[in-house]
């Protein structure tokens, strides 16, 4: 009687089983009859590096990923070639600029060869702090919705490795030790753009020692007006509210968004806590003992400085609540209404806005017809309007599940849908927003002035006319905002608005929206 | 408190509403008082014989600044729909519109040289006037209606409001099943003929004195006070529903008048300006050509 053998393929061994787009029958079967078989991945892998211009075979890329990156030393083969099919590589002569400050992260970078040098000062770009292979940058790329603080450039010719978002957090996941060392680093790098850019390393040592990364779910309180705690919050991700009991009531003052500290107040005066801080969004904050802060203030002025200025801003805010200028009410209604998870929403003023819908009409005719934009659904706080269009989330609710990965976030924060969009509408039940639709392409329009002039075809905006609605038969694929990225000047639906009602405001500007009151 | 921000986020963002009445400061405000004060000077300081007229090197100047001017608020229309072009902002431009219009009042009068006559030349100033007249009205609508459209919502937009409507309606429906045939039929009546909107007089007057709903509610008050208590009961329920409904009726009523009221300028403004050019065109001709 033969043998009878039994192979146990793919995810059961411990591996993903499907890659997205790749035949793997035939390496499956060709690697059971003993045939030796280059693995179904091997050509995508062989192009990433011909792409580069590198001369390496897939086999000794990943004996260099793995001797040279120690943070990968643990990874099987098997496990650096799946994340190494959704990387790219790059060559990079000295000079050569690998990131920019202010623009969204979107990947992390790790050093194959060569060196880098970051600019540590805006202002002057000799100033670069130098990382050698096997280091890596862009860590911050695992906080959706954060911008890049810092600039990179090539110091010499390097080989460097970049791996988007969503396969880093899938690695992440997986391996524990990788999620450890890039966040203790990501600690340190954040203290020092938050707190003390221009601070040697060691006079932060005893910070980031004592510095611990705490997450809140939404309303938990990380300060408590009153309380005798001592402790410091950097917002790493999320934002905060920041409240004071006067009368019995909760007034709230100000939104912090990440990127700022909070609890320096009492730190610095020695008194109990003067307001209290929640989460509006699930925010993760590092805290850092205030003795190991206070050294630090002590032994670097500069610091000293900034976080005086603050605190004396902190303190007329904080007079401003005591007489009692209420924006708690726009404030609740952001969080309400998710406007809080925002990177840029449009919000319309309803006290000058004169419902002539030009902002949806420009939206449709600069994005093939269809407008991305509801301008009449959505929330209203007295005159504030949130109008059903996307508002770039932080975290994006409708990036979670895309089985093409076609949905990215380009450098300046749009989340926009990318051409391989299979339509399979995920996205689209995610949202909880109800911001993205599923359409099929309507067919083109004739010119602006053949319409004008001679009433050819419909008119500009979207056309909604049962006709036109039939006539759209093709497939369908998911439709979204994407902040006009692609045209110049920016948003058509602020542009094209006649009054000034639109406009689009990122987290940092809440404050100021708040201060209007939604007159 | 400022927030801070070191990547540089925020760069050349608006973070603030601002009306195109106060774009900029007023920015176009004072050019065009700036225009307006040129032009009375440039009047004053000219005084061609037998008296100050259209046809004087002054009245040239402003003739032709005047006819460049509403040449360029009707390219206005146009700017308006051309959505992919980056010329700026709309708001810029409406408030350039506004106040550069206004002052054509100043030019073009000026222009005249107080010369009036049953003539084209008087008809293209009249109708210059009417517009200006018409826009004016646009200006005072767009800053008085927004406001009063939001109070009169409570929140809830004109899609909400007409499907509360819809089912209020299929309530009144099932309730006018327990209550005698003269109320079902007015209920009926009610639910079938009740309008909302209609022609644009309707629409700006919110005048419907044969509202089906209204005459419901009347002709149910009625039958109410004779009836047995039994159907009296059956009958409150449908009060009930139809004194709702009459109240979002009257809400939904007021937003189509509010909006009416944005709308109706403009089919007065666009007409006459078109004329207004025709006007302008044939003064012109007639002034180089047959003069």
């Amino acid at each position: 009687m033969t043998p009878t053998r039994l192979y146990v393929i793919g995810a059961l061994a411990g591996y993903p089983l499907i890659k997205h787009c790749l035949n793997q029958g035939y390496e499956v079967v060709e690697y059971i009859l003993g045939n030796n078989i280059a693995p179904a991945d091997e050509p995508l892998i062989q192009a990433k590096l011909d792409h580069a211009d590198v001369a390496m075979t897939v086999g000794e890329l990943v004996t260099t990923v793995r001797e040279r990156l120690p943070l990968f030393a643990t990874l099987t083969t098997l496990q650096i070639r799946e994340f190494l099919i959704r990387s790219r590589l790059y060559k990079k002569q000295p000079g050569d600029v690998v990131i920019t400050l202010g623009e969204y992260a979107n990947s992390v970078y790790f050093i194959l060869d060569g060196e880098v040098g970051i600019r540590t000062d805006p202002k002057n770009p000799e100033e670069l702090a130098k990382l050698g292979a096997g280091k890596f940058f862009g860590e911050l790329a695992l906080l959706s919705g954060r911008r890049r603080t810092r600039t990179v450039v090539a110091t010499a010719p390097s080989l460097l490795l970049e791996i988007d978002r969503n396969t880093m957090i899938r690695l992440v996941r997986s391996v524990p030790e990788v999620k450890q060392a890039i966040d203790s680093q990501a600690v340190i790098r954040q203290i020092k753009v938050g707190l003390a850019p221009e601070v040697d390393d060691q006079l932060l040592d005893e910070v980031v020692r004592t510095a611990q990364v705490v997450e809140f779910k939404p309303d938990d309180t990380l300060i408590e007006q009153g309380a005798h705690d001592d402790w410091v919050y950097l917002i790493r991700s999320g934002s905060v509210s920041v409240s004071v009991r006067l009368g019995g009531k909760d007034i709230v003052n100000a939104y912090v968004p990440a990127g700022n500290f909070v609890g320096e107040m009492a730190m610095l005066m020695h008194a109990p806590r003067s307001a209290t801080v929640k989460a509006a969004v699930a925010t993760e904050a590092i805290r850092i003992d205030s003795s190991a802060f206070r050294a630090l203030l002590d032994r670097a002025p500069r610091v000293r400085q900034q976080v005086e200025k603050t605190l004396n801003e902190r303190l007329v805010e904080h007079h401003r609540a005591e007489l009692g200028i209420e924006r708690g009410g726009v404030l609740e209604f952001f969080r309400r209404t998710g406007v809080v998870e925002a990177t840029d929403v449009l919000l319309i003023d309803e006290s000058l806005c004169v419902r002539c819908d030009n902002c949806e009409k420009a939206c449709a005719q600069t994005h093939h017809g269809i407008s991305r934009l509801n301008r009449e659904a959505g929330p209203t706080y007295a005159t504030l309007h949130v109008p059903t269009s996307c508002r770039h989330c932080e975290d994006p609710h409708c990036m979670k599940d895309c089985p093409p990965d076609a949905i990215h976030r380009a450098p300046n924060g749009e989340v926009f849908i990318g051409d391989n969009c299979i339509g399979c509408g995920n996205c689209e039940r995610n949202c909880p927003y109800g911001v993205i639709q599923m359409a099929a392409t309507p067919p083109e329009k004739p010119g602006l002035l053949s319409w004008l002039l001679f009433g050819m075809g419909y008119g500009p905006g979207e056309d909604k006319s049962p006709e036109a609605i039939a006539r759209r038969t093709g497939s369908k694929h998911a439709v979204k905002c994407d902040m006009c990225k692609d045209i110049d000047g920016g948003p058509a639906c602020v542009r094209a608005c006649p009054t000034g009602a639109a406009i689009r405001v990122a987290p940092e500007q809440f404050i100021n929206v708040m201060r209007q009151g939604g007159r | 408190m400022t927030v801070t921000d070191p990547v540089g986020a925020l760069r050349g963002r608006r973070s603030r509403h601002e009306s195109f009445l106060i774009y900029a400061r007023f920015r176009y405000l004072k050019i065009a008082c700036a225009a307006a004060v040129v032009s009375i000077v440039l009047y004053l300081v000219d005084s061609p014989y037998p008296s100050r007229y259209g046809g004087s090197w002054v009245g040239y100047t402003l003739g032709s600044a005047g006819a460049f001017l509403i040449l360029w608020l009707m390219w206005f229309g146009y700017r308006k729909r051309s959505y992919l072009k980056n010329q700026g902002n709309l708001v810029a431009w409406l408030s350039a519109h506004v106040y550069l219009g206004l002052s054509l009042l100043v030019i073009a009068t000026l222009h005249t040289g107080f010369h009036f006559g049953w003539n084209i030349h008087t008809l293209a100033y009249g109708l210059m006037c009417l517009v200006i007249a018409s826009g004016g009205f646009g200006v005072f609508s767009y800053v008085r209606y927004p406001r009063l459209m939001t109070g009169n919502r409570l929140g809830i937009g004109m899609p909400e409001m007409l499907s509360r409507i819809a089912s209020l309606n299929d309530q009144l429906r099932t309730a006018a099943m327990n209550v005698d045939d003269r109320t079902a039929r007015l209920v009926e009546r009610a639910v079938e003929t009740t309008l909302l909107g209609g022609s644009f007089w309707r629409q700006l007057s919110v005048y419907y004195p044969n509202c089906a709903t209204a005459a419901a509610l009347a002709g149910i008050s009625e039958i109410q006070a004779n009836a047995t208590p039994e159907l009296a009961m059956a009958m409150r329920q449908v009060r009930v529903l139809l004194e709702d409904q009459g109240q979002l009726l009257t809400r939904a009523r007021q937003d189509i008048q509010y909006k009416a009221m944005m709308d109706i300028w403009l089919y007065f403004h666009v007409p006459l300006s078109f004329a207004l050019l025709a006007a302008l065109l044939a003064h012109v001709i007639a002034v180089f050509y047959l003069w």
